[in-house]
């Protein structure tokens, strides 16, 4: 144990001396090399769908500066993207210390791709800054289920009940489970403001009904924008409440018969056998005692 | 024999025993000295005990993950010791083995007192003991638990009675024999003797009941074990799922049962002088009855070891690494080669059933015996089921604190108080079957 700590130690050192003093080394040739894949919306969406995966997990969302590995840096950042393609597309495929190497796990458009969403956000910032309004807490949801799609259509409008035309809002769609509210998808409204959601296999209570909650998923930009409805969206269930039946696991009144019978019969046994030999002690006091008189 | 002893020879010979057997009684020599450390030790833990109870049971290293520690580890060691009752006294002793007789009476005491506090050490382990009740109340015989708090009850009654039949004739010598005891004691002897006249009805009941526990200790103590062992084994916990826990168990508490009676039968034979009734016939005996029950608990151990540790089941070896060569290693190996093997080997010699090498061997055995159960409990607890993160250190390491080891030695200390209690007051050795077995005439014993 005490082992242990000293070799956990040791490699710590080691590893801090070793990024400490690690700097990013690009070569010029990486520098200069350009993006081969043209930087259109599908592009901009996988490598954003990528990131979600594979770097989120340490970066946090780009721009926000909420990375999860304190080291790792904020790729949105308007001081991170003055890099060129070339330098970002060569940090992701080789990697440096605690920052993993992708070039094995990811292809080369795969990279490209990621390059091209980090490059984005670049110009989300030029528009964001360029007199974007400010949304902060000026949307409202709602939502409707539509039975014959089994789907869910939620709708983004402002405050006085018009659609919100403006693409791209994203809605996250939740359902109430024992623990804790359990994300059955995200998408982001189109034009009319709509964002719907199919429902798959998604279990309900007895009468059929599920705790669905959405919200815009982006508190940062829009504020805590939420709805929680109960809904039907299934038939009346019956389950089987095994906390009822006859079990192992059931209460004491709930006792197999079987158990209730081998305990009873067993400890009665034994004890019926005990009673005898007690009163059996009784019995050699009276012999005693006849004796006397 | 009864009747190649003169009238004469016989009553003398009577005479003898029960002044041999009965003197120690009176002779107080060294016994107040250990009284004294007896009860500073249980006074010790009677602090220990009053910390634990005011400040909860965070003064005690168990925690999330550990949460069965020094006390379930001696619970067990406690249950598996009183087994030796049942072994001597009514496998033995069924199968008419004679030389049984004079440490048959020793071997219940360590039965009667280690049981006692087995059920004690439970109540010390809870952190809300005045909820006790609610065991009772609430219980559910679909649990383990349960099961054991029944078969524990049952066999310290077992025990106790077949600790008092055979004291009844012994009673009622001591009620003529000890007038010049105290009152509360003579009340004690009147009360046990039950009217004994020795007549051959009594004997004959007497014999009968005998018989009657005699055989129903076996089912019982077997349980007893057994469903300690499935307190674990009922579990589908790494190193507790196992179908062998119970024979595993009950052949493991014969090892230490045995180490004990023999350690108890050093100490008597000297403290009390009884070189002519325990002989080293006896300790020759008992230890080659040591080996037998070690070379059995051996084989069950390579049958929990090797066949898991041949297998290497993803789970089960992160368990067995630990044990075999990881943090618990030198315990694990301390246990089996100290506390089991060489032991063994040393007793295979004739040299080494002498009472002095026995008696050593044994104070190895049961410290080994003591410690195996505890690597039995913890180590498994150091492994949840699911892979956890982030929790204090303190959750995934465990060494008793303070408290705990002075409320478990106050709990061997009580044990043994109550063995000495026993010896004080009645003799350790049946006055009336020794002196049948050395031939004294019936018509002495039925006066
Ligand atoms: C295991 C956590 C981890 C993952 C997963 C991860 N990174 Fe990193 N990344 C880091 C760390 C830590 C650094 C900072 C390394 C340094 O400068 O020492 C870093 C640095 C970077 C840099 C260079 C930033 C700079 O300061 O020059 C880029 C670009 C980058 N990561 C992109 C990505 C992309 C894209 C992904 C997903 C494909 C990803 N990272 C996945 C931890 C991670």
């Amino acid at each position: 144990m005490k082992y242990n700590k000293i070799t956990l130690l040791l490699f710590g050192f080691l590893f801090i001396a070793y990024t400490s003093q690690a700097q990013w080394k690009i070569p010029e040739k990486a520098k200069k090399s350009k993006n081969p894949h043209e930087s259109s919306d599908t592009h901009i969406s996988s490598g954003k769908k990528i990131y979600a995966s594979n770097c989120k997990s340490c970066h946090g969302d780009p721009g926000k500066a909420n990375a999860l590995l304190p080291t790792a840096t904020d790729v949105g950042s308007a001081d991170y993207l003055k890099m060129k393609d070339g330098s970002i597309y060569y940090q992701i495929t080789e990697g440096m210390g605690a920052m993993p190497s992708f070039k094995k796990s990811l292809s080369d458009e795969e990279r490209w791709s990621l390059v091209s969403y980090i490059r984005s956000l670049a110009n989300k910032e030029a528009v964001e800054e360029g007199g974007d309004e400010n949304m902060l807490d000026k949307l409202s949801l709602k939502f409707e289920f539509d039975k014959a799609s089994n789907s869910v259509k939620a709708s983004v409008t402002d405050k006085s009940g018009s659609p919100y035309s403006k693409a791209g809002v994203p809605v996250a769609f939740l359902v109430k489970r024992y623990f804790g509210q359990m994300k059955i998808g995200e998408i982001e409204t189109n034009e009319s403001g709509l964002a719907t959601l199919k429902l798959v296999d998604i279990k309900t209570d007895e009468k059929g009904n599920i705790e669905l909650s959405i919200k815009i998923n982006d508190r940062d930009k829009y504020g805590d924008v939420k709805l929680t409805q109960e809904i039907t969206i299934g038939e009346h269930r019956h389950f089987k409440n095994i906390l009822e039946e006859r079990a192992l696991w059931g209460s004491r009144a709930n006792i197999p018969w079987w158990m209730l019978f081998l305990y009873v019969g067993i400890t009665g046994g034994v004890w019926v056998a005990i009673v005898y030999v007690i009163l059996q002690i009784k019995k050699v006091k009276k012999l005693g005692t006849q004796i006397n008189t | 024999m009864a009747d190649s002893l003169s009238k004469e020879e016989s009553k003398s010979l009577l005479t003898k025993i029960e002044n041999d057997l009965i003197g120690p009684i009176k002779n107080h020599k060294g016994f107040l000295v250990w009284i004294l450390v007896l009860v500073s030790l249980l006074v010790w833990a009677g602090v220990a005990y009053g910390v634990q109870l005011s400040e909860g049971l965070s003064v005690t290293a168990m925690r999330d993950h550990i949460s069965w520690g020094l006390y379930i580890s001696s619970f067990i060691f406690f249950v598996a010791t009183a087994l030796i009752g049942m072994l001597i006294s009514s496998v033995l002793g069924l199968l008419k083995i004679k030389w049984i007789t004079p440490i048959a009476r020793i071997a219940e005491m360590i039965a009667i007192a280690f049981a006692m506090w087995a059920g004690l050490i439970i109540v010390f382990d809870m952190g809300r003991p005045e909820r006790l009740l609610n065991v009772f109340i609430h219980a559910r015989p679909q649990s383990p638990i349960f099961w054991d708090v029944t078969v524990v009850t049952t066999y310290v009654v077992i025990s106790i009675l077949l600790y008092l039949l055979p004291l009844i004739p012994d009673a009622a010598m001591l009620r003529v024999r000890m007038t010049d005891s105290p009152k509360w004691k003579q009340k004690i002897y009147k009360i046990l003797s039950f009217n004994w006249k020795g007549t051959p009805e009594q004997f004959h009941v007497i014999h009968k009941s005998i018989r009657i526990l005699a055989i129903l200790i076996i089912p019982v103590a077997l349980a007893i074990h057994t469903v300690t062992s499935w307190l674990f084994a009922m579990t589908p916990r790494i190193g507790w799922d196992t179908t062998i826990f119970g024979p595993y168990f009950v052949t493991g508490a014969f090892v230490s049962g045995v180490a004990a009676v023999i350690l108890a039968m050093f100490v008597f034979q000297k403290q009390y002088n009884l070189k002519e009734y325990i002989t080293d016939f006896h300790f020759d005996k008992m230890s080659k009855l040591l080996v037998l029950v070690i070379l059995v608990y051996l084989y069950f151990n390579i049958n929990e070891y090797l066949v898991p540790g041949y297998k290497m089941k993803s789970g089960d070896d992160i368990h067995l690494r630990e044990l075999f060569v990881g943090h618990d290693a030198l315990m694990f190996w301390a246990i089996q080669l100290g506390g089991m093997i060489i032991p063994m080997i040393i007793l295979l010699f004739k040299k080494g059933r002498k009472p002095m090498p026995a008696m050593i061997i044994s104070i190895f055995v049961i410290i080994g015996a003591f410690f195996k159960r505890y690597i039995i409990v913890v180590p498994t607890m150091k492994h949840p089921h699911l892979p956890i993160q982030n929790v204090p250190e303190s959750f995934h390491t465990y060494w008793p604190t303070w408290v705990e080891w002075g409320i478990t030695l106050g709990s061997i200390a009580g044990a043994l108080l109550v063995v000495t209690i026993l010896a004080k007051l009645f003799p350790v050795m049946p006055v009336w079957e020794v002196a049948e077995e050395k031939g004294v005439n019936q018509e002495d014993l039925t006066k």
